[in-house]
């Protein structure tokens, strides 16, 4: 729900085409590789999320993703270990964290370690300056 | 294996579970077949295990 920074009039689930709408578990606090009981599935933290063109698509505006991008709430990608049933008000808990790697899926990491600033990639290319909230 | 021993605690609540509002958007059946969550039910969703998102630009 973090993402209701960007003042936008959003709907409270599935408003940026998640699958869960969660309060708390914010990207700052994720790690790659965690692990979650969640309901009684087990998924798996398997890389952050990027948001993309469809955002834009979805919302007509071509920033959108890199407004998503800028409020450092974009998301991540879970890997199913358990299959099994999930629903609303099912709590979501850390069941194994690999202390090792210890990187979190908070975006700009690959900005800074990589070069790449993905939200921008899908800007037209006149407006690849473009800055949000920046 | 999982053999490292939490050392913190981490907790959150789904509020709701769904098939993403950009589900319109997607237009390909294998992008389709690829989607996260399976048979939405009133707010009950089973989990299946194929893959992890219906991005394109992420394979599964």
């Amino acid at each position: 729900m973090a993402w209701r920074s960007l003042g936008l009039e959003l709907p409270d689930a599935a408003a940026l085409g998640e699958n869960f709408t969660v309060a708390g578990l914010l990207e700052t606090e994720v790690h790659l590789g965690d692990v979650f009981d969640v309901g009684t599935a087990v998924v798996q933290v398997c890389q952050p999320r990027t948001p993309c063109y469809k955002l834009a698509a979805r919302f007509g505006r071509k920033d959108m993703p890199v407004l998503v991008q800028d409020t450092g709430y974009t998301g991540y990608l879970l890997r199913v270990l358990t299959e099994d049933v999930v629903e609303a008000d099912d709590d979501m808990v850390l069941a194994h964290r690999d202390n090792y790697h210890a990187v979190t899926v908070a975006p700009g990491w690959s900005e800074a370690e990589l070069g790449i600033d993905t939200a921008r990639l899908f800007l037209p290319p006149d407006d690849q300056s473009h800055n949000v909230g920046a | 294996m999982l053999g490292s021993p939490i050392v913190e605690s981490l907790s959150g609540t789904i509020l709701a579970v769904s098939v993403g509002a950009v589900s319109e958007l997607v237009t390909t059946r294998r992008q389709i077949e690829s989607a996260f969550v399976k048979t939405p039910t009133e707010g009950r969703v089973w989990l299946g295990a194929a893959s992890v998102s219906n991005c394109p630009m992420r394979p599964p």
